[in-house]
């Protein structure tokens, strides 16, 4: 019990002769080095996710651009082959009025026959003429559909050359996005090592010190929680397995300033 | 007088018109009509119909076909009237058939023929 005490005391004294060492005295504590090096990391991974996105947004740009050349000469197609259809609806519509014309004649035939000899004539001719109107008149209601189609067609490859130049524009803009994302990339790497050089420090030890000083702190807030209920021996006694440990680790560190300030 | 007329009927102008077959060599397509400078308004100009010339007369508005008819021994074009029969109909007095319920007058081809005959040019054309 006695070693333990004075093990206790030995320790005490460490602490704080540590306390007033230099390092002790530094402005940050452990956690606001850790929040610095967290909100670092945090930034320099969002900025690698925002360059991964600009290149992931580039090549859907360069993907859209390509369907949306592909779109365009198919719609060109479309309006050339119904260009063609209209002209030859066109053909068609004068087919059928040479051949209403050609039944007109033989109505005029069978007119000059008499009723009763031309009857036969007159008749195929009124039926001719009238099929002939029918399918003239249909030829240029489809015609006037595929003139209005080519039209909207054209309409279409307009919106089509607006959407590709979108395309273009979304393409440029991710690339600006990338670049910028690449250049706050490089400039956080730099911010790190200067942050290390200036703290001396590193993200993983920063944290691990501020674990340590987490674990303390629950430390001495349980022992201030159990001083005066728990008997001091039977506390003293619990804590003699750490405290070998914690005064080398101790030791080890009061030396370490000297090599420091020697080096 | 035959109660019955085969022929053609027109509408000119709004009015029907109805044009004997015996006057009639062919109904065709308006082919390209070429203006004839200084004729009269109602002249057209000249057009080929079967390697023949005929002059053009124009009753109408419309364009749709070109009746050639037999006239004074030449044939000449008239364009400009709907044609809306070619059948025998019947007669309603000597210069009038019927067509549909409605009333349609001989065509007075020879007024036609005259009125484009002494126009400007005077008695120079089929004089």
């Amino acid at each position: 019990m006695a070693e333990t005490k004075s093990q206790a005391r030995r320790i005490l004294g460490l602490l704080r002769q540590r306390a007033k060492s230099p390092r002790a005295r530094s402005p940050r504590t452990p956690e606001e080095e850790n929040a610095i090096w967290t909100a670092h990391e945090r930034a320099l991974a969002r900025t690698r996710e925002a360059a991964e996105a600009a290149q992931r947004i580039a090549a859907s740009a360069a993907k859209q651009r390509s369907a949306g050349d592909t779109l365009a000469d198919r719609a060109h197609a479309v309006a050339a082959r119904s260009h063609e259809l209209a002209t030859s609806f066109t053909r068609i519509t004068d087919a059928f009025e040479r051949l209403g014309l050609v039944a007109l004649n033989a109505g005029l035939e069978g007119a000059r026959l008499g009723e009763v000899a031309g009857r036969a004539l007159l008749l195929v001719s009124d039926e001719v003429r009238a099929q002939a109107a029918r399918g003239g008149d249909n030829a240029r209601e489809l015609s006037t559909t595929l003139t209005e189609v080519g039209a909207e067609i054209t309409k279409l490859h307009a919106h089509l050359d607006q959407t590709r130049q979108a395309s273009n524009e979304a393409s440029q803009e991710a690339a600006v996005v990338a670049a910028a994302s690449g250049e706050a990339e490089r400039a956080l790497v730099e911010i790190s090592t200067r942050l290390r050089s200036a703290t001396g420090s590193d993200p993983e030890t920063v944290r691990a010190v501020a674990e340590a000083s987490e674990h303390a702190r629950a430390l001495v807030t349980a022992l201030g929680t159990l001083s005066g209920k728990v008997p001091r021996n039977l506390l003293i006694g619990a804590l003699r397995p750490m405290l070998d440990p914690l005064a080398r680790l101790l030791t080890e560190e009061e030396r370490a300033p000297d090599e420091e300030t020697d080096g | 007088m035959n109660d019955k007329l085969g022929g053609l009927v027109m509408r000119m102008q709004g009015t029907l018109v109805f044009l004997p077959a015996a006057l009639i060599v062919e109904v065709g397509p308006v082919p390209q009509i070429t203006r004839v400078p200084g004729a009269p308004d109602d002249l057209l100009g000249i057009a080929l119909h079967r390697d023949e010339l005929v002059p053009v007369i124009a009753i109408g508005p419309a364009r749709e076909a070109m009746v050639i008819c037999s006239w004074g021994g030449e044939n000449v074009a008239l364009v400009g009237a709907k044609i809306l029969a070619a059948n025998v109909f019947e007669a309603d007095g000597p210069t009038t058939v019927l067509f549909a319920g409605e009333r349609a007058h001989v065509l007075d081809l020879a007024s036609i023929y005259e009125r484009v005959r002494v126009g400007r040019w005077g008695g120079r054309w089929g004089g």
